[in-house]
């Protein structure tokens, strides 16, 4: 009889990358990128944006068209409001196109009760726009976006391990505690009324 | 030690895919981490003991990216395994009905039986790779066993 491991083994060899796959010419695209010096990538994006605001008056007449299938709304992105569309995609699942191209696949439940339901188009919009993030950059620098806010919290993250943010621009503050799990790994929780612990949120995040 | 990028593609790139795979249950996502781990692997000028602490560190970046991606809000749903799995026609029925009950697994004993039974990890390995405790890992190991047991009955021995 053959073992689970053995079996497992052979199954899963099955599962496999597309094609489209390329590691190596994954990281050459990203080196030449690296390489590339900043005025002339300032220029480049400076282009690249004028084209794709065009682009984003073409989904806005799709949209007039087809019933508003894809909704013109405006998030935050890095600390800057962004004009995305967002456009219902089937199975509680909705795409968001952001001006750099970039698209995002959105999705969630809610629970009520002890029955779930897909979030609504309004529901996923309200949480993208409260959504807080941390993003690690190419200098190694780890960054924290909420809204209109942009924190560079790399020397806190590194010296303690976790770094806390509050920021007060509504009724109700945002406590953040940020915890580093490893160099390309971290958690993030927030309450309106007080700072999770550093413990609580690796515990609940790892 | 290191040893070159395209070395290393060759000789991992296979494992670091289906580590995420299994963690994050879509392909694309799998694909994106893949590459984002042998870039971080590039960028890094992280000295190694040997060829098993790199595939360690490879697995362990790719499981917390992983991680990272399952806690995203927007990330993309599960892809069911028809999509992009074909069963061979002298391909045993089971391979399928066994990838579909670990891929149903919650997700850290998804993670820990992959390590276990594909990556052939001790207990102490998996601790490393996932930042868990080893007791942990025993109990994961042993809540997966047991799920598998019950989702495949016969097809699943009792071995340890």
């Amino acid at each position: 009889m053959m073992k689970n491991s053995e079996k497992y083994k052979q199954a899963a060899s099955r599962i496999t990358p597309s094609a489209n796959m390329n590691v190596m010419n994954y990281i050459e695209e990203k080196e030449t990128k690296r390489m590339m010096k900043t005025p002339v990538l300032r220029r480049a994006l400076a282009v690249c944006m004028s084209l794709l605001f065009a682009i984003g008056l073409g989904f806005t007449a799709y949209a007039a068209d087809f019933g508003g299938i894809r909704r013109p709304i405006d998030l935050w992105l890095h600390g800057s409001m962004d004009q995305v569309t967002i456009e219902e995609a089937g199975d509680g699942q909705y795409h968001v196109t952001y001006s750099d191209g970039s698209v995002r696949s959105v999705g969630g439940f809610a629970y009520e009760g002890d029955a779930a339901r897909d979030l609504t188009e309004d529901e996923i919009i309200s949480l993208l726009l409260t959504q807080t993030e941390v993003e690690k950059d190419e200098n190694g620098s780890y960054w924290l976006y909420l809204r209109d806010h942009k924190i560079d919290i790399t020397e806190s993250l590194l010296k303690q391990g976790y770094a806390q943010e509050k920021m007060q621009d509504g009724f109700l503050a945002d406590f953040i505690t940020v915890v580093l799990h490893d160099e390309d790994s971290w958690g993030i929780m927030t309450d309106h009324f007080g700072f999770p612990s550093p413990e609580e949120v690796r515990d609940n995040t790892r | 030690m290191r040893i070159a990028i395209q070395d290393a593609a060759e000789r991992y790139q296979d494992s670091v895919f289906r580590a995420a795979f299994f963690l994050c249950k879509n392909r694309q996502d799998a694909e994106d981490i893949c590459q984002e781990t042998f870039l971080a692997y590039y960028s890094s000028d992280m000295d190694f003991d040997s060829e098993e602490h790199i595939r360690a560190w490879l697995l362990r970046t790719a499981m917390n990216k992983a991680k990272n991606i399952l806690r995203q809000f927007w990330r993309r749903n599960s892809e069911p395994l028809s999509e992009f799995y074909e069963i061979a026609d002298e391909e045993p029925a089971e391979y399928e009905e066994l990838l579909e009950a670990v891929l149903s697994l919650p997700s850290r004993c998804r993670a820990v039986i992959h390590l276990y039974y594909y990556e052939d990890c001790s207990i102490k390995d998996i601790a490393r790779i996932l930042g868990i405790q080893e007791n942990t890992v025993k109990s994961q190991l042993h809540r997966g066993r047991t799920l598998l047991k019950e989702k495949l009955q016969e097809n699943w021995n009792d071995e340890e």
